[in-house]
């Protein structure tokens, strides 16, 4: 575990007021924040990555006026692409420890109500949850 | 010539910025009536014809069609001439052919040649792409739709007497009064057959719009100040939503009371009309689907899985509006599996009518966190129509095997 304190130190990110209650902050291979999934997922990049250390992070999934936006900050590469399936939004690569950096993590934030949840060394799918209609497609907020 | 094969980020912000000025004048702004109709005028001459005698401000689109209607029949009438000998020939396939006669092959001859393959592709994504999504897709489209499927509906009752009147103000009450009690049945005819172009002036506009931007691309050649300015006028012509040029008179849709969008710019509103113009046309929609009035100010469950609502896409937006959580108590669905853990959900059968035949199951479940006011959102998810426990119907919305959904360490 990490704090939301310590994302928010070295991501340079803001957490929800609501959520800095939850002061601990999981460290996973497996998640869902939402309706965005962050798996292990052995694969390699393709395309030019974007680097989330940058800035503000990269936004996965972009809502409008900045609003309900699942963000990847912290270490690593982001690749956008299919890995799997149609629903991916992309492959991220956290890097292996170095002297440097001892510990590297790339923390999925939201800007609403879903908690953060970080992610170790490794490279993992993410992908967007879909609803079953008339056509499987991604599920919207 | 060496072709301009990219633009610089500030050439990009102005193209983004032409964008947002076009929507914002469309949409946002009331309509400048003066500009409009000398531009109007302009377009007239143009083609070879008399500027309009008269510029008929619409409160809305139904209006805009039963007044064209009851133009085009005054004019057929020798006795009913009291507006000149020229009046009620739609003009609107002239205008549109002979604009784009006198424009499109000069405007393309000239500029085609001078950007790059790839940059006339991101300059169709970036400018013509979204206005066209934004103006035509995401609106006008649907207006197309409701008025051609409810115009006799629309016209029905007080609305009908109170167009008249509107009109004969607007014309000095030089409409032929006997014509009144003649004309419900002829129009109701003619309205559908008016649709055709009156509402395409989206499609148009982003045309006009999208040439004229490139015209002024630094580099670019551009074509002759003639051909501009026609361009610009045709352009500021189809600003509203609907205009019916027709001989001697031209009607244009004056600008809506009401326009609600969600943040992917579709038609959207919970407690009210989307769109609406003070004629009293309005449209209902949720998400961009079209839904009848009463599911958004009177929704209810039993009516929206009834056949009153003639598609899945419209019964699951009423729903969703309505709330999934409420209508599983109202409708007494059929509990497949409960979880222990209201974030993994309860699963229920859905009836037939509500989605298609074996179409889908409804996981109902929890947020794993809280909201900002610190209430727990509840939802409905429809989930594979396979699915007969909770993990097997989370599964299937992560698209992952049951074995695979299950190494999920948690959620947020």
């Amino acid at each position: 575990m990490i704090t939301h304190q310590e994302v928010a130190d070295r991501t340079g990110t803001e957490i929800p007021p609501h959520l800095i209650a939850q002061a601990e902050v999981p460290v996973a291979t497996n998640w869902r924040q939402g309706d965005v999934y962050v798996m292990k997922h052995a694969a390699g990049p393709k395309g030019t990555g974007i680097d989330i250390s940058k800035g503000a992070g990269h936004k996965v999934v972009a809502g409008e006026a900045d609003r309900n936006s699942h963000i990847l900050n912290g270490d690593g590469m982001f690749y956008p692409g299919r890995y799997r399936s149609d629903f991916d939004y992309g492959l991220l690569i956290v890097p292996a420890a170095t002297d440097e950096n001892p510990a590297p993590l790339a923390v999925l934030t939201h800007t609403d109500e879903h908690g953060s949840v970080a992610f170790g060394p490794g490279s993992y799918r993410v992908f967007g949850q879909v609803s079953h209609e008339t056509e499987i497609r991604r599920a919207t907020d | 010539m060496a072709k301009i094969e990219s633009l610089t980020p500030e050439q990009w912000a102005e193209v983004h910025q032409h964008r947002d000025q076009v929507i914002e004048r469309c949409l946002n702004q009331p309509l400048d009536h003066n500009k409009i109709g000398q531009s109007i005028g302009a377009c007239y001459e143009a083609v070879g014809e008399k500027p309009p005698l008269a510029i008929v401000w619409a409160p809305g689109p139904v209006a805009a069609l039963a007044w064209s209607a009851i133009l085009r029949a005054e004019g057929e009438k020798p006795e009913a001439r009291q507006l000149g000998d020229q009046l009620g020939d739609q003009l609107w396939d002239q205008l549109r052919d002979q604009l784009r006669d006198q424009l499109g092959d000069q405007l393309r001859g000239q500029l085609w040649d001078q950007l790059g393959d790839q940059l006339w592709d991101q300059l169709w994504d970036q400018l013509r792409g979204q206005l066209w999504d934004q103006l035509w897709g995401q609106l006008q489209d649907q207006l197309w739709d409701q008025l051609g499927g409810q115009l006799g509906d629309q016209l029905r009752g007080q609305l009908w007497d109170q167009l008249w009147d509107q009109l004969g103000d607007q014309l000095g009450g030089q409409l032929g009064g006997q014509l009144r009690g003649q004309l419900w049945d002829q129009l109701r005819g003619q309205l559908g057959g008016q649709l055709n172009g009156a509402i395409a002036s989206g499609w148009w506009l982003t045309d006009y719009e999208f040439w004229l931007h490139i015209a002024q691309i630094s580099g670019i050649t551009p074509p002759d100040e003639a051909t501009l300015s026609l361009a610009r006028q045709a352009a500021d012509m189809l600003t509203p939503t609907m205009i019916i040029p027709l001989r001697g008179v031209c009607i244009a849709v004056d600008q809506h009371t009401a326009l609600h969008r969600d943040n992917r710019n579709r038609l959207h509103c919970t407690d009210g009309a989307a769109w609406a113009w003070a004629d009293g046309t309005q449209i209902y929609a949720l998400d961009g689907i079209r839904v009848p009035e009463w599911v958004v100010r009177r929704p209810d469950p039993k009516r929206i899985i009834s056949d009153e609502l003639p598609n899945t896409e419209q019964r699951r937006v009423a729903m969703a509006h309505y709330g999934w959580d409420r209508a599983v108590d109202d409708l007494n669905l059929k509990i497949i599996e409960a979880s222990d853990n209201p974030v993994w959900g309860t699963l229920y059968a859905l009836p037939e009518t509500l989605v298609e035949r074996g179409q889908a199951t409804l996981l109902v479940c929890q947020n794993a966190s809280p909201d900002r006011d610190g209430t727990v959102r509840t939802y409905g998810l429809l989930a594979s129509s396979e699915a007969r426990t909770v993990v097997a119907a989370q599964a299937s919305l992560a698209q992952l095997s049951e074995s695979e959904w299950l190494t999920l360490e948690g959620a947020s």
